[in-house]
């Protein structure tokens, strides 16, 4: 019975601290550069693997997310590697 | 240079098997952490040898390669050879073990291929080594540069790799054996975190990955063999390891860069978390005790110094003498939360995405820390914090390591190569994940394979195509034509109120005489050059003294050659 009591509150407790995560940055964060802001990525990506937890689908939204983050950061640095080998 | 080529293929020798004699007594039962140990043996072993040949005025390839063959003898006759271990095959995927194959060439390669080219190397790192090897002792000519009295525990080993041959083409070889150290840390780190054997090979390749790290490690800066010394620092505490052992790598990190001791809150945490494991003790405490000793006075030497010499351990900071007002504008001293502020929501907002311009040295306006640690690596460790309370308790440890450091530090263009040690915890996570899942290892493969090829050669600044020194002959290989220091002869006098790569002007070979003129007025400046018998002129300077300088010019005191090279004609009377 504690066991059961005890995962639901720590479940709140770390999509409490999600969401004081996904706070911050909405303060900080114009709203048209939050969709890209990793901070925020990762807070929404802590919501989702709490409310999923062990499933299946958990392993599919992970390697969206991931394949979405490097989307991101090769979109920045690409243009400077590149330039490395004269490419740009 | 012959002579000097066995001279340090000895000395390596001696000190290797130094290292092993050394590391035979300090042993824990965890050959991770053995292994660790032995690098970090290694280069105290270094740190010490040119600290005393330095000291001792005998900082020559005979200076240090006659007691170190003489060790060698001592140590092959007592049979110490006989004791060293096989090579065996790590335990590790074939991929993983090819990339680490592939990443170690690479370094060689870079070792080779690359010269100092950085601004904080040129400017003030080197130019104590190529004094030191120029005099073949420690001088108090250090280059006008107000950083030159910071501590030098990563110059003993760049001189240990210039010192035998009298020539920089191996320089680079310093950092490459703190990626090394990075490696292992990595690996110990992982592995006392409970990662499998395999896991921990591709964290360590990863973290080796990690741009940041990996430009450092071939650019004679000490960020990242600060980094290699906080992970070890992070793996010996994580495993409960005796505090003399934890002493052997907080030494080397004192001795290296102050900044590195502010990352210490985070381990006295981990330590914390920790306290109720059993204590992991060495063979023998009593040579852990002698060699954190030899490591704490390497690091502790340069504090001493600059106590004695100028007044203040860490002389310049804190000196309210004019030529250093400048440094409150440049360095913090004490914690800030506005710093800590600024600097995390600058990290996590802004560099982290690495798009503001390419890794060089000195990784102005990004992290560094790569696509892996960003994408794979952060997820992975949101999912392992929520399942391993070990694992929850490193990275709490690491956030607040970057935490304090934070606090420490101003914020500026380069305050995240002060914690490049993060992104090994993300390399961790990264490489758990990509164990269990095969479309997390697809795409960390992806990202390593990214990562390599963005670090093949670390980009130079404005003038130097990242291409240019491997391009050229090895025994004239400098950046100081690409930069326009090169000076036509010598000796050569530099006259400079703002940073220059003046350590260029020595020559690859150490082969020019650069003396630094401190004249309070440009007008002083004849008679200086004449007291030192120098009549070639390295101009470097800014704001109104230039119009001082340019009327000198005018009049004939000095003579324009090239660039910004001037000549002091001979038979011409002090200006004043």
């Amino acid at each position: 019975m504690n066991v059961k009591r005890e995962i639901p509150g720590r479940q709140v407790a770390e999509v409490l601290a999600a969401v004081a995560l996904l706070l911050w940055r909405i303060w900080d964060v114009p709203l048209d550069r939050l969709w890209r802001d990793w901070v925020a990525v990762l807070a929404l990506f802590w919501i989702a693997a709490v409310a999923l937890g062990d499933s299946p689908r958990r392993a599919s939204v992970l390697a969206a997310v991931a394949a979405g983050l490097m989307g991101i950061y090769a979109w920045g640095q690409a243009p400077h590697a590149l330039a490395l080998f004269g490419l740009r | 240079m012959l002579e000097g080529l066995v001279w340090m293929v000895l000395g390596n020798a001696g000190l290797l098997l130094a290292a092993h004699a050394a590391c035979r007594r300090l042993r824990t039962g965890r050959p991770a952490l053995d292994g660790l140990l032995f690098v970090l043996v290694h280069l105290v072993l270094i740190s010490v040898a040119v600290l005393a040949a330095g000291v001792g005025g005998f900082l020559t390839p005979r200076g240090l390669g006659i007691p170190a063959t003489g060790l060698l003898a001592l140590l092959v006759l007592a049979g110490e050879q006989k004791t060293l271990p096989r090579p065996t095959r790590p335990d590790a995927g074939l991929a993983v073990l090819i990339l680490s194959g592939l990443l170690a060439a690479r370094l060689v390669l870079q070792v080779w291929f690359l010269s100092p080219m950085s601004g904080d190397a040129c400017a003030y790192h080197l130019t104590k080594v190529a004094e030191w090897v120029r005099a073949g002792a420690f001088t108090r000519e250090m280059g006008l540069d107000s950083h030159a009295t910071f501590p030098a525990g990563f110059e003993l080993i760049d001189t240990w790799w210039v010192v035998f041959l009298h020539h920089d083409v191996l320089i680079e070889a310093a950092g490459a054996e703190f990626a090394l150290l990075g490696f292992l840390a990595v690996r110990a780190l992982a592995l006392g975190l409970g990662s499998s054997s395999r896991a921990a090979w591709t964290a360590a390749t990863l973290y080796v990955l990690t741009p940041a790290f990996s430009v450092q490690a071939v650019s004679c800066l000490n960020d990242a063999p600060v980094a290699a010394g906080i992970l070890s620092i992070a793996a010996l505490v994580a495993e409960r390891a005796h505090p003399a052992l934890v002493l052997i790598p907080l030494g080397l990190v004192l001795g290296i860069k102050g900044t590195g001791v502010y990352a210490l809150p985070g381990w006295l945490l981990l330590a914390f978390f920790e306290r109720k494991q059993p204590r992991l003790s060495p063979s023998s405490v009593r040579a852990a005790l002698a060699v954190a000793g030899a490591a704490v006075v390497a690091g502790a030497f340069w504090y001493v110094r600059n106590l004695i010499w100028f007044g203040s351990p860490t002389y310049p900071l804190g000196s309210k003498a004019p030529e250093h007002e400048e440094l409150e504008r440049l360095i913090q001293i004490g914690p800030s939360l506005a710093s800590l502020g600024k600097n995390l929501n600058e990290l996590v907002g802004a560099m982290i995405t690495d798009d503001r311009s390419g890794f060089s040295g000195t990784l102005p306006g990004v992290a560094g820390w790569g696509i892996v640690a960003f994408s794979v690596g952060a997820l992975a460790a949101v999912l392992e914090c929520r399942r391993d309370p070990a694992f929850r308790k490193a990275a709490a440890a690491f956030v607040v390591s970057m935490l304090s450091v934070f606090l420490m530090v101003k914020n500026d263009s380069w305050f995240a190569r002060f914690v490049l040690f993060a992104p090994a915890i993300l390399c961790i996570a990264a490489a758990r994940l990509a164990e269990a899942s095969r479309p997390a290892a697809a795409l960390v493969a992806l990202g390593a394979v990214l990562e390599f090829a963005a670090t093949v050669v670390p980009q130079g600044p404005a003038g130097v195509g990242p291409w240019a020194l491997a391009r050229m002959p090895w025994r004239e290989r400098s950046a100081a034509a690409l930069l326009g220091v090169e000076p036509p002869a010598s000796p050569v006098g530099v006259y400079a109120n703002r940073r220059l790569p003046t350590y260029l002007m020595y020559g690859p070979d150490f082969s020019r005489r650069v003396v630094y003129l401190r004249s309070p007025q440009p007008a002083d400046l004849p008679a200086e050059l004449r007291g030192q018998g120098v009549t070639l002129l390295y101009m470097g300077l800014q704001g109104r003294s230039v119009f001082v300088f340019n009327d000198l010019v005018r009049v004939g005191v000095f003579r324009p050659l090239t660039g910004r090279f001037y000549e002091l004609p001979e038979g011409i009377p002090s200006h004043r």
